[in-house]
């Protein structure tokens, strides 16, 4: 029999279950393209706002040994540039999710009706950017705030919802508000606040001081977080976080997530990055014996 | 003969500026050493210099020295960040880097083309081959005498042939095109031509080479992250992003970009 790396997200069939981080390129028609021709399963948008961000000065992002600080500051041309990035990814056959940023729940709603009319396959909410204020936890600083935005957001949408979450203490009840208010899907995790300093400037490296941790460095904090909210909800969850590998893929996988997102592997692996893992997942179903994706969902959890 | 054909992965290094020379009206070298560490790239890598209290900017590393302890940038100030730079003489400043791929097609003999600081990238092009004891033509052209200044002498460390171009007191008078127009060199003498400088000179030549498989173009876009992330710097027109497949590519691989 075949293998297939199908997967089902918000009831809608992905043909293998990677997709781009959000943030990472997806916000030209070019890029769109460069993504696609990777490979993936899915496009993830860059966070869109209501008016175009100019983003931080650079130095935007610090490579290190094990993964990336980054403070881009939510730098995007505006959730107007949603039409043409759909328009791309409808012309290359691939699935799309819009993600959007606001800093109230009033313009979440304006965002998601504008990205409706685009007619995306998914929209993504970011509440979870760590390094701009007034976005991201700032706007969803608390249980209360994330439940008035997925509410609010759910209410009118008529495509699936994902909520995009950082690790936290409250993460069980943050991702139990989004899915109570209609949420389909939890994104876990987005990047963690850090900062790094040069020792002979004594200052910190990033224009913007902080930024957000992401690569190998967050990984088993991404799969503890995933393997929490699906033990806890039982949830359908896409996972990100330092997946550069299939072996990385598959702990995703097996603590409860149906897709993975990868960013920093993107920089970090090369963009051949996405066959290289479907070539992995393949030799190790083939080795175990498993058919599909489907059935490796969350099996970490039985005993 | 082959040699190792090695670099450093992306990283943040501390370099400490030792020496600031004014080599033409617009050209300022800048020697660089990596403390405690070695930044190893091949051409034409490339770094974000960061500017404590001003902005990254990208530069090509014109000059390796020390297998990486050392760095050599040639600098034109033209905004806030690079006039700064060229006044930062025994500071810290930060590196990101090596940034974008090599791109070191093998051939006996090669030409690079340089505009203005474009001189950079092909600097480290002659440090290259040279090494590998290829012969060098190297062209080095500007809108005024003054702009060529002292950039000659360092040239000549690896080329055995270097010709100016300028509109008055050079060796040719004229443009970098017009060495190859005019026959001054002959371009399918050589197994690679190399180009780099301001757009439209590149443009101007990439509508004159015969060979667009032979010719190599250093190509310059807005550089934020410098890693692939971002996408300030796509080629429009194009999947290819310069920070990443670039900042050099075969003139074959972008033609449209380039000629229209
Ligand atoms: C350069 C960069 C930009 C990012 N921009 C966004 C963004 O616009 N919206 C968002 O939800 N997450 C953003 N992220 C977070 C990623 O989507 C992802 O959650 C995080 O990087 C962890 O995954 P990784 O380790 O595979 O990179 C960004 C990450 C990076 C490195
Ligand atoms: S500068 Fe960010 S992708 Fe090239």
């Amino acid at each position: 029999m075949d293998i297939t790396l199908e997967t089902i997200i918000s009831g809608k069939k992905l043909s293998n279950p990677l997709m781009n981080a959000s943030g990472i390129l997806g916000d030209a028609p070019d890029a769109i393209r460069l993504l696609n021709s990777m490979g993936f399963g899915c496009i993830v948008t860059k966070t869109l706002t209501l008016r175009p961000r100019e983003g931080y000065r650079p130095p935007i992002i610090v490579p290190l040994d094990y993964g990336l600080i980054n403070a881009v500051g939510l730098a995007n041309p505006g959730i107007r540039i949603g039409a043409e990035l759909v328009f791309a990814a409808r012309n290359n056959g691939i699935p799309i999710a819009l993600s959007i940023g606001g800093k109230t729940s009033k313009e979440f709603i304006e965002l998601a009706t504008i990205a409706m009319e685009y007619d995306p396959d998914f929209i993504e909410l970011n509440l979870s950017c760590p390094h701009t204020p007034g976005y991201g936890i700032d706007a969803a600083k608390t249980v209360k705030a994330i439940k008035d935005i997925v509410c609010s957001v759910a209410s009118i949408a008529s495509i699936p919802i994902w909520a995009k979450l950082s690790f936290s203490r409250n993460l069980v009840s943050e991702a139990e508000a989004a899915l109570s208010c209609g949420a389909s899907t939890i994104v876990l995790i987005n990047t963690i606040p850090a900062m790094v300093i040069d020792p002979y400037i004594k200052t910190p490296i990033l224009s913007h001081g902080w930024g957000g941790l992401s690569g190998p460095a967050i990984h088993p904090i991404a799969v503890y977080s995933v393997y929490r909210v699906y033990e806890e909800l039982n949830a359908e969850i896409i996972g990100v976080g330092g997946a550069e590998t299939w072996r990385d893929v598959i702990e995703f996988i097996l603590a409860g997530a149906s897709a993975v997102q990868i960013g920093t592997g993107l920089i970090r692996k090369g963009h051949n990055i996405v066959r290289e893992i479907i070539h992995g997942i393949k030799s190790y179903m083939r080795e175990i014996g498993a058919k599909s994706i489907h059935e490796l969902i969350g099996i970490a959890h039985k005993k | 003969m082959s040699i190792a054909y090695r670099y450093s992965k992306p990283s943040y290094f501390t370099g400490k500026i030792y020496n600031i020379n004014r080599l033409s009206r617009t050209l300022y070298e800048i020697d660089i050493n990596i403390i405690q560490d070695k930044l190893i790239s091949l051409p034409p890598q490339f770094v974000l210099v960061c500017v404590p209290g001003y902005e990254a900017v990208p530069m090509s590393i014109a000059v390796q020295e020390e297998n990486g302890g050392v760095i050599k940038l040639i600098v034109k100030p033209v905004g806030e960040t690079t006039n700064k730079l060229v006044t930062l003489n025994n500071e810290y400043i930060g590196i990101i880097g090596p940034l974008g791929k090599p791109l070191l097609p093998s051939g006996d003999k090669i030409l690079l083309l340089a505009g203005g600081s474009g001189v950079a990238p092909m600097l480290r092009f002659a440090q290259y081959y040279a090494s590998l004891k290829k012969d060098i033509t190297f062209v080095f052209g500007a809108w005024e005498s003054d702009e060529i200044g002292d950039v000659p002498g360092i040239i000549r460390r690896y080329a055995s042939e270097v010709i100016t171009t300028c509109t008055n007191g050079c060796d040719i008078r004229g443009t970098v095109v017009d060495v190859l127009k005019y026959g001054y060199v002959r371009e399918d003498e050589y197994d690679y031509v190399f180009v780099a400088g301001p757009e439209i000179m590149i443009r101007n030549i990439a509508n004159y080479v015969k060979n667009q498989y032979k010719t190599i173009v250093i190509m310059e876009r807005l550089v934020r992250c410098g890693l692939g992330l971002c996408g300030s710097c796509i080629i429009s027109g194009t999947n290819k992003l310069l920070c990443y497949d670039g900042p050099g590519f075969v003139l074959s691989d972008i033609v449209e970009v380039l000629r229209q």
